[in-house]
């Protein structure tokens, strides 16, 4: 079967519950309906109502007539005799009984061939049967919600999984927005994982909390099988997990850390460990980490691991990385490396990458030093200048150089001028981030470091097959964004953030922008819009929910201008599962209602709102299934960041067991 | 009621609550169990569980509590106040939460009295929940939030580290900023490793004011 494609699409939320909902009350859950026997792959993505997921008493059981064997597995109800055999493997016999005119084991085989999470979804809708056969041949899930549903479940309707990838806190702790307890450990997964879930082999555990213990518990349980392992901005281990993973999992192709926080203990023995045993490393990432690593190590490992593909490093200095270059004839994308000040007279226009490097991300790199990458730049695919010295004449030197990117991060220090660069240099980009860069006016940041509506339409008619783009301007008019939907007609995700470092912005308020864009970039699923109040009114909020037809999740800051827009948005935007609020002025009772009429809304995060003066109206939005969380603010913190914040998603867990004091589940209410 | 007169209330009686929280707090203080852990959880719509949520174990206590005191008005649906003495007591005031633990009802009793006694009517204007964001704005335009836009962590940990790259190693701008021993100290509780892989330790001279 061809390996799930899950890099492919861009990382888009693949679902938010685990349990596919059905639109209708348990008690009538769907029959089989005649149905077309020519299945085809074109089923419509139906956006359904969020309406309850089954509770585990409905569970289907197997008609008697379908055998289907598992081997390896303890799924109840499926198991018809052990078959011998080795049970890692991934057999499934179904038999030759017809079901709506497709056999068992055609059907088996055509939905191994549908990848993509939302035509599974509505394939497990047709019927009992097929939601059966679809979650025995489920071979990745993501649980975007860690606290939506619970390990047990997840393994009774998926025991075939062999990817699993789990998120728990909000997004908004990648900017310091969550309390630190808030939660999110991964210990309650593991333990299941590590009793049942027999083929698993990939685990991405992203923004949670995991300790030495429950590595140790992973290792013990599945060191001879685990292929790949990612603890994505996670928190809670020390390098003696990493040292245990290195030393017991041989057959470990991925180790994923970036920007975890991992407490150091024996130096960088865990990197020679890995060195040592393993030979089948392909992707190495520490990145963004406080991980030390010697360059010896790291030649050790680029020497023994011949099919190193990512190498991803905390600071190391470049000089100190020559030998290893030269030995990495198979690595393609690298990122870490630092630059030495007192190296003065490094000399880096000679310096040897090898030719296979096609994406690079060099840490404290300056004008100086980037002549390193002029006779790289035809090569370079993705570049990230983001944790640079350059100013903006810098970027206009180094990304002039370079007419075969696809991916390009950069700070706004870049400018309209280089920006400008971009849209007559890259024309195969696909993906541009232009990051924040800093807000002193005390001249740290270039003077020209400004990204404007100039730089937003350059880049809009220069480079067409942008499918990500977020970009944080200082200034910005509706011409701009009319652009956009007029010209970036595959974007799948974009975000603007209106900074507050100019006063008077040329063009208030977006609302005619806003509505061009999300009429014309068609294939929008993620849209995030943080502006400035008067800079989206009511009317604008309107349009937003009127014409963002596709959106899955959207992003809003000050948005609209009174309880009548959130309204208004409310009506429309019928695929919005997942919506975060930040700093508008909505009150309680708009933010409950418009939870219950958006359509397909499964998560809501709200900091900064109208709080009513009792506090209770946000009770309007309780349902079954629908968990309401209230962050209290940080009562050390005078400062803002300290706001009171709403979480509300649906689970089928109930109400969570594990809220620090900081944390206070509104509903339900544990054993009422 | 105007935003002014809820505003001048709140100035007014700012001070005489937080008297009165001081008495709560010392209250608090003499009291060893009470603010103990424990979940605190609200019970506003009875019969509102999830099928197939795990049994309450016999130590776990159901609680339920009035989210708001009596006198702010409205309560949504109907509640129970299980035990006579005691149940959590959870305060909005100002942008901020408290919530207490195992709150005596008599004091809690007094406490709404004290708290009642400062407004005028209405009742509820003190009452506020948590987020009430501080509006400093001229009326007919929309309320302005006061919070700053949030930067990502990855980006505030480099500008940081830029940051003081720049004050250890060179209090006073200078073309060639040599590394000196200040720059140390933004290792503070790090070992320098053996070899080359300290690069805070220097300040790039690139980085240049044009």
């Amino acid at each position: 079967r061809p390996p799930p494609s899950r890099s492919r699409t861009p990382p888009a939320e693949k679902g938010f519950c685990v349990v596919r909902t059905t639109g209708r009350t348990p008690e009538n859950f769907p029959i089989p309906i005649p149905y077309p026997l020519s299945f085809s792959h074109s089923t419509p993505r139906r956006t359904r109502p969020p309406a309850l997921p089954q509770p585990p008493s409905s569970q289907p059981h197997p008609p008697p007539h379908t055998p289907v064997e598992i081997r390896g597995g303890t799924d109840r109800g499926a198991d018809r005799g052990s078959a011998p055999g080795d049970g890692r493997r991934d057999e499934r016999h179904l038999g030759r009984t017809m079901s709506l005119g497709i056999p068992d084991v055609a059907l088996g085989l055509v939905m191994g061939c549908v990848e993509d999470p939302w035509d599974r979804d509505a394939i497990s809708l047709v019927c009992r049967h097929w939601c059966k056969v679809d979650a025995l041949s489920r071979k990745h899930v993501t649980v975007a919600m860690a606290y939506s549903t619970t390990p047990d479940r997840l393994f009774r309707r998926f025991p075939c999984l062999e990817s699993l990838k789990l998120k728990a806190k909000p997004r908004a702790s990648m900017f310091n927005l969550i309390p630190e307890d808030w939660g999110g450990s991964a210990s309650p997964w593991i333990r299941e994982l590590s009793a049942s879930f027999h083929f698993l082999k990939v685990l991405h555990l992203r923004r949670m909390i995991v300790s030495d213990d429950d590595v140790a518990v992973l290792v013990r349980a599945k060191a001879h099988m685990l292929v790949s392992l990612k603890l994505d901005r996670c928190s809670g281990f020390s390098t003696s997990s990493l040292a245990l993973l290195a030393r017991c999992c041989k057959k470990l192709e991925t180790l994923f850390l970036e920007e975890s926080s991992v407490a150091e203990k024996e130096n960088d023995e865990w990197l020679r460990e890995l060195a040592t045993s393993n030979t089948v490393l392909e992707t190495l990432n520490f990145f963004l980490t406080d991980l030390r690593a010697s360059p010896a190590y790291l030649f050790l490992l680029v020497r023994n691991c011949r099919r190193l593909k990512t190498l991803k490093i905390s600071d190391c200095f470049m000089s100190d990385l020559v030998d290893l270059f030269r030995t990495a004839e198979t690595l393609q994308d690298f990122a870490g490396g630092s630059f030495d000040d007192q190296d003065q007279g490094g000399n880096y226009a000679n310096y040897y990458f090898p030719p296979s490097v096609q994406r690079l991300s060099l840490l404290y790199m300056g004008t100086n030093e980037m002549q390193i990458l002029f006779p790289y730049g035809a090569t370079l695919k993705k570049l990230d200048l983001q944790f640079t010295f350059l100013t903006t004449e810098d970027h206009c030197q180094l990304v002039q150089r370079c007419p075969n990117l696809e991916v390009l991060e950069v700070r706004d220090v870049i400018g309209d001028r280089g920006l400008e660069v971009v849209a007559r240099t890259c024309k195969k980009l696909q993906r541009l981030r232009v990051e924040r860069g800093d807000d002193d006016q005390g001249g740290l940041e270039d003077e020209q470091g400004r990204v404007t509506q100039v730089g937003l339409m350059a880049v809009a008619e220069g480079c067409p097959d942008l499918e990500y783009w977020a970009v944080h301007v200082s200034d910005i008019t509706n011409a701009a964004l009319e652009a956009i939907g007029a010209f970036s007609k595959n974007l799948n995700d974009f975000r603007l953030v209106l900074l507050d470092r100019e006063v008077h912005i040329t063009e208030l308020p977006l609302d005619n922008g806003v509505r061009a864009l999300l009429r014309g970039c068609t294939k929008l699923r993620r849209f995030a819009f943080y502006v400035r109040p008067g800079a989206l009114s009511d009317i604008g909020l309107s349009y937003v929910g009127e014409f963002g037809k596709t959106v899955r999740y959207m992003l809003l800051g000050n948005a609209g201008g009174s309880d009548d827009g959130l309204l208004a948005f409310a009506r429309g935007c019928p695929s919005l599962q997942k919506l975060e609020l930040r700093s508008c002025c909505f009150s309680e009772r708009a933010l409950a209602v418009a939870a219950l009429q958006l359509k397909s809304l499964r998560y809501l995060w709200v900091q900064g709102y109208k709080a009513s003066p009792t506090g209770t109206d946000l009770m309007a939005m309780v349902r079954p299934f629908w968990n309401i969380e209230f962050i209290a603010p940080n009562q050390d913190e005078p400062c803002p960041e300290g706001q009171a914040q709403i979480l509300a998603y649906y689970s089928l867990a109930g109400a969570r067991t594990d809220c620090p004091h900081s944390v206070i589940p509104l509903y339900p209410s544990v054993g009422s | 009621m105007g935003a002014e007169q809820q505003q001048q209330q709140q100035a007014a009686g700012g001070s005489r609550f937080a008297a009165a929280f001081g008495l709560l707090r010392q209250y608090m203080r003499e009291q060893p169990g009470a603010g103990g852990g424990g979940m605190v959880t609200v019970g506003l719509m009875p019969g509102g569980g999830v099928d197939g949520v795990d049994a309450v174990t016999p130590e776990q206590r159901i609680r339920t509590m009035e989210l708001f005191p009596q006198q702010a008005g409205t309560v949504r649906g109907s509640h129970e106040r299980t035990g006579p003495e005691r149940a959590p007591l959870t305060i909005f005031f100002g942008g901020r939460t408290f919530v207490f633990d195992d709150f005596p009802a008599e004091k809690a009793r007094e406490l709404m009295q004290l708290a009642g006694s400062f407004c005028a009517p209405p009742p509820v204007s003190d009452a506020g929940a948590g987020a009430e964001p501080a509006c400093q704005n001229a009326p007919g335009q929309p309320c302005l939030s006061d919070l700053p836009i949030a930067r990502k962590a990855s980006l505030h940990r480099f500008l940081a580290k830029r940051k003081s790259r720049l004050a250890a190693a060179d209090p006073y701008p200078a073309p060639l900023a040599a590394p000196g021993a200040g720059a140390a100290k933004e290792t503070a509780g790090k070992a320098v490793p053996e070899d080359g892989g300290a690069p805070w330790l220097g300040v790039n001279s690139a980085l240049q004011l044009n």
